[in-house]
């Protein structure tokens, strides 16, 4: 049983938080072993209605990543959006941990990088998953 | 399939224009490419209007097409509205090159018009972030940190991975404003330097403001037709559709990381024409923001990874080289209304071929004329639609 949070996601059905973490929803092809995120259930490859759900694990590495000076309405510049490399052989877009400086001077390409879950931005009441480095990589 | 022409292309100035509205735009675009073409208006017997943001801008989010074109004195024809995203206009260039080409009817209109100057800028820029999937926006992707960062484009990474510099990034924008310098269509008309690209604020590192397209009012037309009732109904010199490729863009799934939806339709459209990026004379490209022209000529096969930089630094396409990209100035200097972007395009590479472009004429004889359109982002790390124009003279 999942235990996700009280308070609201910014987009719902991307992760939720079990007792051991929180993971992100994916589907995996049961014919071709693809993996796709979000979910969805047609496997595109396969043009079948082959796909099921599956939970992904915390790790990722940091494929690219930058730093937003301007913002869209409701968000506040600087803030750090990137790219996340997952085991699973997928990219993904992610925002960075509210725990990490907006500049990213400490964030390098390649880094090990954990899923966390945390309000959008620190005043606000909204969760999403973001990643951070991991901490012996930090 | 017939054989299918333009015969008639047209513009209203790409820019910020308050005192306009979505037909006062339409309407000049429209009549400059009846103009241009001389051809009788009653024999245009169809139309396809691409526009994508009115329905949030102007609140007519239904009928735009036949709004626009009442305006302009045409009715009683069969009216196609056309909406994908930044290739909307290019959209209703492709449905009209297949009604004629189809044999449906003759001559065909298409028009790309788009107003985003509404007098407050956060909401021009809400509409826009609409052209990408809602979840997107939603989770705080900024359009133009996506270039930045996104697989795709990634012009952080290729900086570590090509070697490339901002000064590489800033010497695009040198390029297409010069170009755009010596066009009266253009929003942005002034040449700009390596170091004003660079001082100007930082939007998304390594993006700067002057790297990046704006938000513009503007309008784009042209008029098809088949090639055998060409001479009969016009006296313009006719610029064949060779190609007029259009698709969605890739759902990626575990394992497709590299692939490229544009090079993978380029390579298709040479397979198809029977040509190669060596036989190509001038181009028009989708430099959202500017630096991704480099990339663009890589999918083109212009040349090898990494090294577009060196295209822009021995001239080879800036005006007067052998693969001139952006005569108009691109999207970073003509302008960027979204709808009306791929049919502003096509109307500066019919200028081109006709070698009606004055000072910015590419060469004295251009003959073969390529226009990449491309729109909206996906949740699934895709475009939503790239269009691929191939003209010949």
């Amino acid at each position: 049983m999942s235990t996700t949070p009280e308070r609201a996601f910014l987009v719902e059905d991307r992760c939720e938080v079990g007792p051991d973490g929180p993971h992100l929803l994916a589907s995996r092809c049961e014919r071709c072993d693809r993996y796709a995120f979000p979910a969805r259930q047609v496997c595109p490859r396969c043009k079948l209605r082959s796909m099921s759900p599956v939970r992904l694990g915390q790790r990722g590495t940091l494929y690219s990543f930058t730093v937003c000076h301007v913002a869209p309405e409701g968000w506040k510049a600087p803030y750090l959006q990137a790219y996340i490399q997952l085991p699973e052989g997928l990219r993904i877009f992610s925002l960075i941990s509210n725990s990490i400086e907006p500049a990213g001077e400490s964030l390098r390409v390649g880094m090990s990088m954990e899923l966390v879950v945390e309000p959008v931005h620190p005043e606000s009441e909204v969760l999403t998953f973001k990643y951070r480095p991991r901490e012996e990589d930090a | 399939m017939r054989d299918v022409v333009i015969i008639g292309v047209g513009m209203h100035h790409f820019g910020k224009h308050l005192d306009k509205s979505l037909k006062d735009l339409g309407r000049e675009a429209i009549w400059a490419a009846i103009d241009d073409a001389g051809v009788d208006p009653r024999l245009i017997s169809c139309a396809y209007v691409g526009n994508s943001l009115g329905g949030l801008l102007s609140g007519q989010e239904g009928i735009r097409g036949q709004v626009i074109l009442h305006d302009a004195g045409l009715d009683e024809i069969p009216v196609v509205n056309v909406e994908n995203a930044c290739a909307s206009g290019t959209t209703a260039l492709r449905g009209a090159w297949l009604e004629v080409a189809a044999g449906i009817c003759d001559v065909a209109l298409a028009v790309g018009v788009e107003k985003m100057f509404v007098g407050d800028t956060a909401r021009s820029l809400a509409a826009l972030a609409s052209d990408s999937e809602g979840e997107l926006a939603r989770m705080g992707m900024q359009f133009s940190a996506t270039y930045a960062a996104h697989p795709k484009y990634n012009l952080r990474g290729r900086m570590d991975e090509y070697g490339w510099t901002a000064r590489d990034f800033a010497e695009v924008v040198v390029k297409n404003s010069r170009h755009g310098s010596l066009n009266p269509y253009a929003q942005h008309q002034r040449a700009l330097t390596a170091d004003e690209v660079l001082g100007s604020p930082m939007i998304a590192d390594p993006l700067t403001l002057y790297m990046c397209s704006s938000i513009g009012d503007g309008a784009a037309a042209a008029i098809v037709c088949s090639r055998d009732r060409a001479a009969a109904v016009s006296d313009a010199i006719p610029i064949t559709i060779a190609a007029a490729k259009l698709r969605s863009g890739h759902l990626f799934t575990s394992g497709d990381d590299g692939y490229s939806s544009l090079r993978q339709m380029v390579d298709e459209l040479y397979e198809e024409v029977g040509l190669g990026p060596d036989d190509l004379d001038v181009l028009e490209v989708h430099d959202a923001m500017a630096p991704v022209e480099l990339l663009v000529y890589e999918s083109l096969g212009l040349c090898q990874p990494g090294e577009g930089p060196k295209l822009i630094r021995d001239g080879t396409t800036a005006i007067g080289g052998k693969h001139v990209v952006n005569p108009s100035g691109g999207l970073t200097s003509r302008g960027h209304p979204v709808g009306a972007t791929g049919l502003g395009q096509v109307a500066e590479l019919v200028w081109q071929l006709r070698g009606q472009a004055g000072a910015r004429q590419a060469h004295e004889h251009p003959l073969t004329a390529l226009a990449h359109n491309q729109g909206g982002l996906l949740a699934s790390m895709d475009s939503a639609a790239y269009a691929l124009t191939l003209l010949k003279r």
